[in-house]
Formats: structure tokens, C-alpha cells, sequence
């Protein structure tokens, strides 16, 4: 036995007095409702005992023998467990199902704003075998060829015009070829994902800034495998096609790359900007329409950023945050108990 | 039965002892009677978390609201804008003005003019009493410059004349005037605050007593 246990014991054997063989003593009978930590059991109508060790008011359930201090309100050990362990899960839950619907959305827009700058493209492809089909293909109407036909006659045009390569060069290449303005689609869809990278940050309220821009660059990564994934399809496929499909495939084998490439780029830098700035954005909507005495409930926005949490006096944080760095202590009202 | 609570010195029960609330600190004191010690009576942690929750219910419903009133407003104005200035704009082109009821030099149909200025003086109302807090310098500046920015825009994405969008700025009088009348309702909420504090006190306090 060690000195430190040894020293405990004695303690417990002589009491805090230094009397030896201390006993409990009845101080009162239990009222009112009260469960046991251990069992659950109701204690209500148990004798409360002045502990002799730390001179502390006890109760000892009868059923499983265990102490309970009643100085504070007892938890109900196994209610409140299994209530956090289903907070957690939903939780878990809210969030894998947030990441989920994250990288889809990223791999949706990414899609759709690659579509729209390749368009212009697309359109004179399409155009250009229609005005190619109506000279050379005896059927007034391509689409009602059958499928292996349509493949003939997609491929002796890519023959004639040199490829894709040889139709977009003999336009001054691919800067030429594709419409700068389509770019602009990205404003709406930059908004909305500035929108969810500022719902993550303040959804991830533990995470530090470098943490949260971790977490956004995890999200666009696995965006760029669902993106990646479905270039290989894309240009892989080889199925029965409509000529149109046949010429979006011959492009994409080409284009698609390099511009849904461009096009994640162009979304996830908004997204992880929205990260960044989300917590701040949040707490400046909270300033500008709740009036300061309602602001109290949502002062975890300013405690995850170890800013002081608003006041409901209508000092603005910012002026007590630059007080609490200045070293200067914010100014005290003081009140005199009444006699 | 209610919770127990006991002296933590002598151990009697305190549990049937009212618990005032202190005039200076606020909270709810019990003195035991057997040795004179004071003690706080405290929320159960559980319910102190359901208090919280309620509390933080409420005031995610008054943010919802908010912002739902602030998107509503500033499309309501963009749309103001835009309706007014297009009107102003096609009956510049074509010539149509004179006569009775002449605005600005334009003539007005009275619905559209009653629907637009009920509609600036309804976003105004909302700038009185959701963004009152901040005095009425600051909500009356930013209602004026929220608005304006409005109109730039519009101007550079609808491609208004200038001069349809400047004759439409007669819009901010009936706004300014909504802004009065929600100063207005916001210091009536806020006098007849005691009495409904003081009513729902009252109703506490006697289904405190039944139970």
C-alpha cells in the first residue's frame, strides 16, 4: 500500500476531526421525490445522514446500497445517457445526410455549369451535323434512322470535319469555341454554395476556422469523385445512343474534363469562402434583426469563436470584445444587498 | 410531489417553503427555519435544459420570422421598383400622360397606385417595428439605403431610364410613413408590455398555487 492510500485510509477510519470510528448520523427523513443514481429507485421517505468523512448530507438507497449526495438535483443516470446517446445519433445523422446532400449538389451544379459553358459548342456541333445530315443522309429526319446508322453517319461527319478537334480549331480553339458569358450562371449557383458552406460552419460550431476549411475541402474532394465517376461513364458508354448523345459523348471524351474541372473549381471557391465567413455572417444577422434581449439564447455563435456573448443591454459585443483585449474590465453596476 | 430539496447544513425539508425571488440578486431563495441558512433552489438540470430549448425555440422562431420579413421586403421592393419603373418607362415611350389624376407628369391607375404605395408602407411598418432596436436614425438610413441600392440595381439589370426610377422615388413617402407607423406600434407594444408581463405572472403564479 502506498503512502497516498494509506493516508485515505486512515482519513476514512478516523474522520475529518481526527476522531477515530466516526459513524453516519440521522439528520432528517427524505421529502419529496428523489431517484436513485444507481437503481432509479424513488428515495422519498429515506433518512438523510451527515456523512462523517466530508461532513456531507447523504441518502443510501435501500435497494442497491448506493450514496447519493443532496446538495444537487441527481440526474437520472440512465434517462439522461440514453437521452444524449439519441441527440447524438440524430445528430450523426443530420450531419452524414448534410454531407450527402453537400456533394450532390456540388456534383449537380458543377455539372450544370460545365453544360452551360460547353452549350455554344454543343448547339454548332449539333447544328453542324444537321446542315451536314441534310446533304449527305438519305433520311430527312436522323432520329429515325436506326441507332447503328446514326453512329455511320455521326462518325463519316467527325471523319469529314477532322474530329472534334479539327470542327474546334478550324473555330480559333477552345477559348473561341466556348461562350465566356455562359459563365455568369455561376453567380446564382455561387450563391447558394457560399449559402451551404456558411449552414456548415455554423452547423460545425466545434470546429475551429482551419478545422471547418478542412472539412469544406474534404466535402469538394468527395464532390470531384462523383464528378470523376461520372466522366468515366460518360465517355465510357458505348450503349445505343441518339446521334445527339453520340456527339455529347465524342465531345465529353474531349471537353468534359477540363471544364467540369473549371466548373468545381468555380463552386468550391465560394463554399469554402462561405465557411470561412459563415459564423461571422450569422452572428451579424443575429445583431442587425433580433433586439439585444434576444440575442442571450443564441450566444454559442460568439462563445465558438471565443468572442463574449452579446449583452442584452445593447452593448454591442464587438465594443466588450475590444475592451476584453484592450485588458479594460467592462464597466460593473454596482448593487448593495438590502440589509 | 415535487422535487425534494433540503438544507444543506441541518437537512430539513425546504421543499414546501415558498421560494420568493430576491429583490436585489433575482433569485429564488429559501431560509431554512431550523438553522437560518439560505440556499438557492435550482432548476432541475433536465428541466433547466428544457427551459433553455424553449426559450431558444422561441427566439429561432422570432430569427425565422425576421428573415423571412426581410427577404419578403426587400423582393417586395425589388418588385415595386421594377413594376413602377417599367409602368413609368412604356408610358414615356408612348406618350400617354395628361389629363386628370397626373402624378409627375404620368398618369396613374389608382389600384396599381394604392397596391404600390400599401406595399412601400408595409415594408416601412416592418423597418419600424423588426429593426426598431437599432433607433430610428440608423432603421429610417438603411430603410432609405437599402431601397435605393434596390433601384441601382434595377436600373443596371432591368435597364430603366433614370428618369422612371427618380419619378418612382415618390414610393419612399408612403415608406417612410409605413417606418412612422411602426415606431408607432412598436412603443405601444412596448408600454402595454408590463401589463401583459404582470397578467401572465398572475396566471402563473395561481396554477403555481393549484398544483
Amino acid at each position: 500500500m502506498n503512502q497516498r492510500e494509506r493516508t485515505g485510509s486512515d482519513a476514512r477510519r478516523r474522520g475529518p476531526s481526527g476522531g477515530t470510528e466516526a459513524t453516519e448520523s440521522m439528520v432528517s427523513i427524505l421529502d419529496g421525490d428523489r431517484a436513485c443514481l444507481g437503481c432509479g429507485y424513488n428515495l422519498s421517505g429515506q433518512p438523510i445522514l451527515r456523512e462523517p468523512h466530508y461532513d456531507l448530507l447523504v441518502v443510501r438507497c435501500p435497494e442497491c446500497g448506493k450514496v447519493a449526495g443532496i446538495e444537487e438535483y441527481p440526474l437520472l443516470g440512465r434517462a439522461a445517457g440514453r437521452l444524449a446517446a439519441a441527440g447524438l445519433a440524430i445528430w450523426i445523422l443530420l450531419c452524414v445526410g448534410f454531407t450527402a446532400a453537400t456533394a450532390g449538389a456540388l456534383f449537380g451544379m458543377t455539372l450544370a455549369l460545365s453544360e452551360e459553358i460547353l452549350w455554344p459548342l454543343t448547339e454548332e456541333l449539333q447544328r453542324d451535323f444537321q446542315s451536314w445530315s441534310a446533304e449527305h443522309v438519305s433520311a430527312q429526319n436522323v432520329y429515325a434512322l436506326p441507332r447503328p446508322e446514326q453512329r455511320a453517319a455521326v462518325d463519316t461527319w467527325l471523319e469529314a470535319c477532322g474530329g472534334i478537334d479539327g470542327f474546334v480549331n478550324a473555330r480559333g480553339g477552345w477559348l473561341a469555341a466556348i461562350d465566356p458569358w455562359a459563365s455568369l450562371f455561376w453567380v446564382p449557383m455561387g450563391a447558394i454554395s457560399f449559402a451551404v458552406g456558411a449552414a456548415w460552419s455554423v452547423l460545425l460550431l466545434g470546429c475551429s476556422r482551419r478545422r471547418l476549411i478542412a472539412v469544406a475541402l474534404a466535402l469538394v474532394a468527395v464532390a470531384a469523385v462523383f464528378v470523376a465517376s461520372e466522366i468515366l461513364h460518360s465517355t465510357s458508354g458505348r450503349g445505343t445512343l441518339w446521334w445527339s448523345q453520340m456527339i455529347n459523348q465524342e465531345l465529353a471524351s474531349l471537353a468534359s474534363a477540363p471544364t467540369r474541372a473549371v466548373a468545381l473549381a468555380l463552386l468550391a471557391l465560394p463554399f469554402v469562402l462561405g465557411t470561412w465567413l459563415g459564423r461571422s455572417m450569422a452572428r451579424g444577422i443575429v445583431r442587425v434583426l433580433l433586439p439585444p434581449k434576444l440575442r442571450t439564447p443564441l450566444g454559442f455563435l460568439w462563445i465558438a469563436d471565443q468572442l463574449p456573448p452579446p449583452t442584452t443591454r445593447g452593448a454591442s459585443s464587438r465594443g466588450a470584445a475590444g475592451r476584453a483585449r484592450a485588458g479594460d474590465p467592462a464597466p460593473v453596476t454596482a448593487r448593495t444587498p438590502p440589509p | 410531489m415535487s422535487i425534494s430539496h433540503h438544507c444543506p447544513r441541518c437537512g430539513c425539508s425546504l421543499r414546501r417553503l415558498p421560494a420568493p425571488a430576491d429583490p436585489v440578486y433575482g433569485l429564488a431563495i429559501v431560509t431554512c427555519p431550523e438553522c437560518g441558512r439560505s440556499s438557492i433552489r435550482r432548476l432541475h438540470p433536465l428541466k433547466a435544459a428544457w427551459q433553455w430549448f424553449r426559450r431558444f425555440d422561441l427566439v429561432a422562431g422570432v430569427l425565422l420570422l425576421q428573415v423571412a420579413c426581410a427577404i419578403a421586403a426587400v423582393a417586395g421592393a425589388w418588385a415595386l421598383v421594377s413594376q413602377v419603373g417599367s409602368l413609368m418607362d412604356s408610358r414615356i415611350d408612348s406618350g400617354w400622360g395628361g389629363g386628370s389624376g397626373e402624378v409627375g407628369g404620368l398618369r396613374f391607375d389608382h389600384t396599381q397606385a394604392i397596391l404600390a404605395a400599401g406595399g412601400a408602407a408595409l415594408v416601412g411598418v416592418w423597418v419600424g417595428v423588426g429593426l426598431g432596436h437599432h433607433g430610428a436614425v440608423r432603421a429610417v438610413g438603411g430603410f432609405v439605403c437599402t431601397v435605393v441600392l434596390i433601384a441601382l440595381a434595377a436600373v443596371s439589370i432591368d435597364a430603366f431610364t433614370a428618369t422612371a426610377l427618380v419619378r418612382a422615388s415618390w414610393l419612399l413617402a408612403p415608406g417612410l410613413v409605413g417606418v412612422g407607423v411602426g415606431f408607432g406600434l412598436r412603443r405601444l407594444l412596448r408600454a402595454l408590455w408590463p401589463f401583459w408581463w404582470r397578467f401572465a405572472l398572475r396566471r402563473l403564479r395561481r396554477s403555481r398555487r393549484l398544483t
